[in-house]
């Protein structure tokens, strides 16, 4: 016996097109409010996205193990100046359990000669797990082999800097022989672009060369197996913990640590690096989120104002239609309608705004921004709920007027 | 005049009375006693504040008695919960008011059809019933027309056509001529008669001139709250 849908709907149309610039005012709190929202949260998003990248790019659950410091006539030279560390140790790491690979590698810095191009920049010498740990792969040629290794082959694997810095033309680089502190090595691959490290290194701008080539013709002195660092890839963020623990009981074993000394190398865990600057970037998003929601309640509050008004500047309009017998659901209907109907718009406009916002700071300003799938319907679901909860009371407040003191009503 | 046995308004032992914030008690309507049939003419008369409006919102379910029972078509009112109040007022009762009290920026056709929308009918029902209506009333040129486009006697017209939609058992008019000068009130009194003789549509009417009051067939006259006179219209001389 209750009004059809349609029915209230267009009750509900018509009461809202009768003041369209009150209407329309009402809106504009809730389309400013999801704008805000949507744009705040894809700078957000795009802050985090950027973060996690870096982390992507570094490779997850891993932890760096670095020699230990030298300590000569009491001056202390700092992490990886001991030459503590052995390829050997890395087969001891790879053996526990938890490990999926342990890389050892061996960095340097050096000068690079291709023809009439030359370039500083730092040369690694790794095993073939290195670029898998790092998950890093190949753009073209090929990955350096444990044949490399074994014979210590003079092949290098080069990052896209280094290859745009001493080549015309990258094409040229696959089977070009460049001169690495005057020894000659053959290019026979190159790696993708890995863009920035978290401290904002170029980790493009490397030479990668089997690590026995690098003990024994580059870097080498007096501990010819010595090693710089050992990457480590665990299986899963939940055995880090105890991996560490492991990892270090192991090297204090091989190393015929007493157990009172220190140890005499470093591990890092790097998960715990970037997750720290994940809580960064979310402590960020939740501070523009925090703002953006303050001005949609503000907006919200708008509507509850307008709403209250509309009931009482109608108030002899529902005792009318009460007295002909509408019911007090339908009314109640009709005002929350009204209500959601204003949020709703006011939420699809205030999307579309907040979209474009956020496509115009990318481009202005350079910000990085990511409008999310999960922002829209946030947006949208936050929208219809404040519509709900504004317009309930005055929705409420219409519904329950008696219809003699509605009719009386001047 | 046909009169039906059954009784569609039995009033008993009604008292109305208002409280104000302050606690001082009004009596409005003191021992009212009442049965009206179907298809009578009714009008009721008595000066300002002598209850007949209030009566009028009781009769009308707009408002509820203090004590006494009152039984409208069989359903004793003051036991129905609001959505029930609401049905009987959608399915039994008809509306005129002084005010005309249509809806402002909804056509002639769409007031009229309120009832009907209300009690949950599509266009396709609403919309040939209301044209009807219109017609019967003398307003087939105006049925797009807005409240603010139509003349006092217009917008009277349409508000019977919309008391009548739903097809009610009475019809309650509340001084409906009041705003109207004497020509459009003997106009619209005619159109009531035409309902309650032809459709034999029970039509009461609240008013304080005699000669409105001449169109129905039975007076009940109150008097500070109490009904004082209750008998034909001939025998409280007045003439039609």
């Amino acid at each position: 016996m209750s009004m059809t849908k349609q029915a209230i709907l267009g009750e509900a149309w018509v009461s809202l097109g009768a003041n369209k610039m009150r209407s329309f005012l009402t809106m504009l709190g809730i389309i400013i409010g999801v704008a805000s929202v949507v744009l705040m949260l894809s700078i957000g998003q795009g802050v985090q996205n950027k973060i996690q990248d870096s982390i992507n790019s570094m490779g997850s659950n891993l932890f760096i193990v670095l020699s230990g410091s030298a300590s000569t006539g009491g001056i202390r030279m700092g992490s990886g100046s001991s030459p503590t560390l052995k390829t050997s140790d890395a087969q001891e790491i790879a053996a526990l359990n938890g490990v999926v690979a342990a890389a050892p590698a061996l960095p340097g810095n050096a000068q690079v000669v291709f023809n009439a191009s030359n370039w500083a920049t730092q040369i690694t010498g790794i095993t073939p797990d290195y670029l898998k740990v790092r998950e890093w792969h190949l753009l073209s040629g090929a990955n350096i082999n444990d044949a490399d290794v074994r014979g210590a082959t003079r092949v290098a694997v080069l990052g896209t800097t280094t290859v745009e810095n001493l080549f015309p033309s990258p094409d040229e680089a696959i089977g070009s022989i460049i001169r690495i502190k005057n020894i000659p090595f053959e290019v026979i691959g190159i790696l993708e672009s890995k863009g920035q490290s978290l401290e904002g290194r170029d980790q493009d701008d490397a030479i990668f060369i089997p690590l026995t080539t690098a003990q024994r013709k580059l870097f080498g002195n007096q501990f010819p197996d010595s090693v710089r660092q050992i990457m480590v890839k665990a299986e899963s963020e939940k055995v880090m913990d105890k991996l560490e623990n492991d990892m270090r009981d192991a090297l204090r074993a091989a190393h015929h640590l007493a157990e009172r000394s220190e140890d005499d190398f470093n591990i890092r865990n790097l998960t715990a690096v970037a997750e720290s600057a994940q809580t960064t970037g979310e402590a960020m998003s939740l501070l523009l989120g925090s703002i953006a929601s303050i001005s949609l309640l503000v907006g919200g509050i708008g509507i509850m104002n307008i709403m209250l008004v509309s009931v009482t500047e109608r108030t002899r309009e529902i005792g009318i239609r009460k007295a002909i017998g509408a019911h007090e659901s339908d009314i109640l209907l009709q005002f929350l309608l009204e209500a959601v109907m204003i949020s709703l718009t006011g939420g699809i406009v205030g999307m579309l705004l907040g979209c474009a916002g956020s496509f115009i700071a990318t481009w202005t300003l350079k910000v990085q921004t990511d409008v999310s799938l999960v922002s829209i319907i946030l947006s949208f679901v936050v929208a219809a709920a404040v519509g709900i909860f504004f317009g309930y009371y005055p929705a409420r407040k219409a519904a329950r007027l008696k219809p003699i003191d509605a009719l009386r009503y001047q | 005049m046909q009169q039906s046995p059954s009784p569609l308004v039995v009033v008993n032992h009604l008292y109305k009375q208002y409280e104000s914030d302050a606690g001082v008690v009004t009596p409005v309507l003191k021992d009212v006693n009442l049965t009206i049939h179907e298809g009578e003419f009714v009008a009721i008369m008595g000066p300002s504040g002598s209850g007949k409006s209030t009566f009028m919102n009781v009769l009308g379910c707009l408002d509820v008695q203090t004590d006494g029972d009152y039984i409208l078509s069989g359903q004793d009112v003051r036991r129905l919960n609001n959505e029930q109040a609401a049905e009987l007022r959608n399915r039994v009762l008809g509306f005129v008011f002084q005010g005309f009290n249509l809806l402002p920026r909804r056509t002639a056709v769409h007031n009229v059809a309120m009832p009907l929308i209300c009690a949950g009918k599509e266009k396709v029902e609403w919309e040939p019933r209301a044209i009807e209506l219109l017609k019967k009333v003398g307003l087939s040129e105006r049925l797009h027309s807005m409240p603010n486009e139509l003349s006092g006697g217009q917008q009277q017209r349409v508000a019977i056509a919309r008391a009548m939609a739903n097809y009610p058992h009475v019809v309650l008019a509340d001084e409906p001529t009041g705003n109207l000068d004497s020509t459009t009130s003997n106009d619209i009194m005619n159109l009531f008669r035409e309902l309650n003789e032809k459709e034999g549509i029970t039509i009461i009417v609240v008013t304080h001139e005699p000669d409105i009051a001449a169109y129905a067939k039975r007076l009940i006259k109150f008097r500070d709250g109490v009904l004082v006179y209750d008998g034909t219209v001939n025998d409280a001389g007045i003439n039609a």
